[in-house]
């Protein structure tokens, strides 16, 4: 072979072990993820008995229908995360062992040079360089993060299906009183339908339910059906108020309900001159009917003429009342009262579930209320969902947040016991605000302001303590901004390992938003500051060794290169199982002593002067890496 | 002759280089709570606890690696004498050891950097975060007096009547406002931390020195095993307390380490050989201490009354170290590895 002929050899044979390799890596990794998967997977069963919630590790469970997905992002996410050892595995074994002496051999008796050997490797390592901190920064954290709301979503749907599936036996059909355990049943398999959609089994269900509901409450539903139409044909009108309640006041006399369509006659001859007339002619028709309805009827349910009209002077009296709570609603909604008009729109309905106006209106309210609250029910339903507990972190100088547990369905966070406590320079406490529920309403807004749907005296407003006061005050500001968006806050645990679950920006972005810079002697505030700013040297010293540690290894392996005469013993394929198990170790102490050494420098200096030592050691090492591989000959 | 003072020579670099780098290494990353402070009082304090044991670290440490070091780089059998090449280290170093333990006697407790004589102790942010596990942060080591100390995990429960808050968990926390002017003892590696609650009840919180090291505490389990094993390895040999045993310890302990580093020695394969000596090197850092430690914990209910306690621990050693050499012309002798 000439010099270029045997040269081309030892790039092909880079660049085929490169694929090689990493392609046995993932297939590796693809088996050790199924067999992760089929440990950790959750198989729904429709039984009874089946409970989910006791069995143990249920917060690592992943749902049968997420096999493929988990399967691919485990696979990717351990490959990247030891990139660093399998980088270091591969070039050990590429120029000690897969670039042999006989590829140096050249018949035209020209030496070929170590850099012309090693040129494509250092292009692959430039390469596996870049990927790496791609992969620190941006895969590692959203592959984390994917595989985390995998689990929550396995979570959810294990409370949602046990309790759906204990409710959807507990229904009898001789006995009609157990309907309500199939609405329940139905809202638990609608939640867990939410998520995981394919499911046969429960989609049935839903249908089943759905049916036996119609068939129990078939006018109901009938009704519902002819409100949507009507709403929908008024809708498509798009006209003003009060044309509105001349269309509604038609429909309702049109079907029969009487009362209801007096109301709204009522209103338009009140409010629409140009259609007073009608509206009184029609009124006078209503009366006369409800007189006809009540001669036919038999003498049991019959009523006087006087009684009849009793009733019909009462209805009218009633509207009239209507109107004014009405009046005072919008009143209340024009202040953003909204808590109290929905109350009020609640009681009008009481007296007439049929008010369409009333029930659009108290959808608004409901709507506005969603906006700046949190509903009972739906707090207390998250309880049941995944959380975490404790956290505690300062939003500015002197203000500490402490939130007793968060937890998370489908982005939104709910959050239990927050207490807001404010002290000043003494570290003595001012005050404190104290709010039992809240929930996430923008990524940098909670609210702290809960009610009941059910309860018009249920509400938790937030609570302001201070001192030598007894009573504490009512806030009426129920929003509080965090200093940080809820994912952030949510995920940040002080586990070393789970750090890798950020980039380093958004480590410097917490060290930035919540610390500023302690200069306190005695008391630091915010987040840890030398854990988060640790995690930052750590991870740019990194980026730095990848490149450096590569290169020794590169030419540690090219001088201790293999010599092989013939045949390699089959004693030596074994010994060489040796290799990776010394390169965990390895990586694992390289890990282990520069995190302690950047822990303990940034406990006594200055961050920034950290990361200029950091810089300084990691080029040096870069340096005399690059001398060792320059000083390398064939 | 000539030959040998060569070896000599080069082994006596390695050791320094070795040293120098450890030492550096050491006496850096233990300085440096003592630097938070300005380094004011009496020296011979710093002396005692940073310097003193730095020293005996890197001594006993930087004797174990250059063993490795001169048995992967220099023992290649192409000498002569490979019999006086082979003992060079385990000479050199044993008397080297034997100056050290005649002349400075140190004890077990000389290789402690874990002596808190005072501190000032603070409370940082993250003790709020763990599991309602209150941690206490070990700062400056210089007042006997806890200047503010905050509580904020305790705060489970807000009675709304009293306007106070109430501890939940059974607890009789009464009240949660700023400890001032708390006792603190400091006893060896222990803070003891005296509370006094607003109801005047005193209790006693104790904190290992460990538990505060902001790295330590929230490293996963590996980083502190890490710690534990280098640490453990020079307890071994200052175990004893009598200078022979411990010379006869170290004697042995060399002899079988470099009669380790000859048992791979691949000819067609070096890069294998050199990886085999790294890890042997790791395992025995993880191995030695647990096994002595089994020994004598064995050997304690069993040898009791016998004084040859030690003496079966090192015998066993040089034995190991013979079975080394035995397996080593084993492999020679049927070819799986050729001799140089």
């Amino acid at each position: 072979m000439t010099i270029n002929s045997s040269l081309k050899n030892i790039n092909s044979k880079t660049h085929v072990f490169f694929s090689i390799f990493f392609m046995l890596c993932i297939i590796i990794l693809l088996i050790y993820s199924f067999y992760q998967f089929n440990i950790n997977k959750f198989q729904p069963k429709y039984d009874e008995e089946d409970t989910f919630l006791n069995q143990k590790n249920i917060e690592n469970r992943y749902h049968v229908k997420y096999q493929v997905s988990f399967i691919i992002l485990n696979t990717f996410l351990l490959l990247f995360k030891n990139l660093f050892f399998l980088t270091l595995l591969f070039y050990s074994f590429l120029y000690s062992h897969v670039i042999s002496k006989s590829d140096l051999i050249t018949s035209d008796g020209k030496n070929i040079m170590f850099f012309q050997i090693v040129t494509h490797g250092l292009i692959i390592l430039v390469f596996l360089t870049m990927f790496h901190i791609l992969s620190n920064n941006y895969l590692i954290p959203n592959f984390e993060k994917k595989l985390k709301l995998q689990r929550s979503n396995t979570l959810e749907t294990m409370i949602y299906l046990e309790n759906g599936n204990k409710n959807y036996f507990k229904f009898d059909k001789k006995n009609k009183n157990t309907i309500d355990y199939y609405n329940t049943a139905l809202t638990y398999y609608e939640q867990y339908a939410s998520i995981i959609t394919e499911d046969e089994q429960v989609n049935d269900r839903i249908r089943k339910i759905k049916n036996t509901l119609l068939g129990e409450a078939f006018d109901k539903m009938q009704k519902s059906k002819e409100d949507e139409e009507l709403k929908n044909s008024i809708d498509n009108k798009n006209i003003q108020e009060e044309y509105y309640y001349s269309d509604y006041a038609d429909y309702f006399y049109q079907h029969r309900d009487y009362y209801t369509a007096l109301y709204y006659y009522q209103y338009v001859a009140e409010s629409d001159s140009s259609k007073r007339k009608e509206a009184l002619d029609k009124i006078d028709k209503i009366k006369r009917i409800l007189e006809y309805e009540n001669s036919i009827k038999s003498e049991k349910d019959k009523k006087s003429i006087n009684e009849l009209m009793d009733m019909i002077n009462q209805a009218e009296i009633q509207n009239q009342k209507i109107y004014n709570q009405k009046k005072t609603a919008k009143k209340l909604v024009e202040n953003k009262q909204y808590h109290e008009a929905y109350f009020i729109y609640t009681d009008i309905l009481k007296t007439n579930p049929n008010l369409r106006d009333i029930i659009e209106e108290k959808k608004n309210v409901e709507n506005e209320l969603s906006k700046l609250s949190v509903e009972l029910s739906e707090v207390l339903r998250a309880k049941t969902y995944p959380r975490n507990d404790n956290f505690v972190f300062m939003s500015d100088k002197n203000t500490i947040v402490n939130i007793k547990s968060i937890s998370r369905s489908s982005g939104i966070f709910y959050l239990f016991d927050i207490k807001i406590i404010n002290f000043d320079e003494n570290f003595n406490i001012n005050n404190i605000m104290y709010a039992k529920y809240g929930k996430s309403i923008e990524p940098f807004k909670i609210t702290l302001y809960c009610y009941s749907k059910n309860d018009r005296n249920l509400e938790y407003k937030p609570l302001l303590y201070a001192k030598g006061i007894k009573e504490p005050e009512k806030i009426s500001n129920y929003f509080y901004d965090i200093p940080l968006n809820m994912d952030t806050l949510y995920d940040f645990s002080y586990d070393y390992e789970k750090i890798y679950n950020f980039s380093v920006f958004k480590l410097v972005k917490l060290r930035k938003l919540l610390i500023g810079k302690p200069d306190i002697s005695d008391f630091t505030y915010g987040y840890n500051v030398d854990f988060i700013e640790t995690a930052i040297v750590d991870r740019i010293a990194h980026i730095f060794l990848f490149f450096s540690l590569s290169l020794i290894i590169i030419g540690i392996a090219w001088r201790l290169r293999t010599s092989y005469i013939g045949r390699i013993p089959l004693l030596h394929f074994i010994l060489m199982l040796g290799i990776p198990v010394f390169l965990f170790f390895f990586v694992n102490i390289i890990n282990i002593i520069t995190t302690s050494y950047f822990s303990m420098l940034l406990s006594i200096l200055d961050f920034f002067i950290v990361l200029v030592i950091c810089a300084v050691m990691n080029i040096v090492l870069m340096v005399f890496s690059i001398l060792y591989i320059a000083s390398c000959k064939t | 002759m000539k030959d040998i003072f060569k070896l000599l020579i080069k082994y006596i670099f390695i050791i320094l280089i070795l040293f120098s780098t450890i030492f550096i290494f050491v006496i850096f990353y233990n300085i440096i709570p003592y630097l938070r402070i300005s380094l004011k009082g009496n020296i011979s304090i710093y002396i005692k606890n940073i310097i003193y044991p730095s020293f005996l670290y890197a001594i006993f440490n930087s004797f174990i690696i250059s063993l490795f070091a001169y048995g992967v780089i220099i023992l290649n059998y192409q000498n002569k004498r490979k019999f006086i090449a082979f003992f060079i280290p385990v000479i050199i170093s044993s008397l080297l050891i034997f100056i050290l333990l005649f002349f400075l006697k140190p004890k077990l407790t000389d290789i402690n950097f874990h002596n808190i004589d005072n501190a000032k102790v603070f409370f940082k942010p993250n003790i709020f975060i763990t599991n309602n596990k209150r941690k206490l942060y070990f700062d400056n080591i210089e007042d006997k007096k806890i200047k503010n100390v905050l509580i904020i995990n305790d705060i489970d429960v807000m009675n709304e009547e009293k306007e106070e808050f109430f501890i939940k968990n059974n607890k009789e926390y009464n009240n949660i406002s700023f400890y001032n002017n708390c006792n603190v003892v400091f006893i060896e590696d222990k803070i003891l931390l005296e509370v006094i609650h607003k109801n005047g009840k005193k209790e006693s919180i104790t904190f290992m020195k460990e538990s505060l090291d902001n790295f330590i505490s929230h490293y996963p389990k590996s980083g502190k095993y890490f710690f534990k094993y280098v640490y453990n390895i020079i307890r071994i040999f200052l175990y004893f307390d009598n200078i022979y045993i411990d010379l006869f310890l170290w004697i042995s302990v060399s002899f079988s380490l470099l009669s380790l580093t000859q048992l791979t020695k691949i000819k067609s394969n070096r890069f294998l050989s050199f990886i085999y000596n790294l890890l042997f090197l790791i395992l025995f850092y993880i191995g030695f201490s647990f096994i002595v430690d089994l020994y004598l914990k064995i050997s304690m209910d069993l040898l009791s009354k016998i004084i040859f306690r030690e003496a079966i621990l090192i015998l066993v050693i040089i034995i190991t170290g013979f079975i080394f050499q035995g397996m080593r012309l084993l492999f020679v002798k049927h070819e799986y590895w050729e001799e140089e």
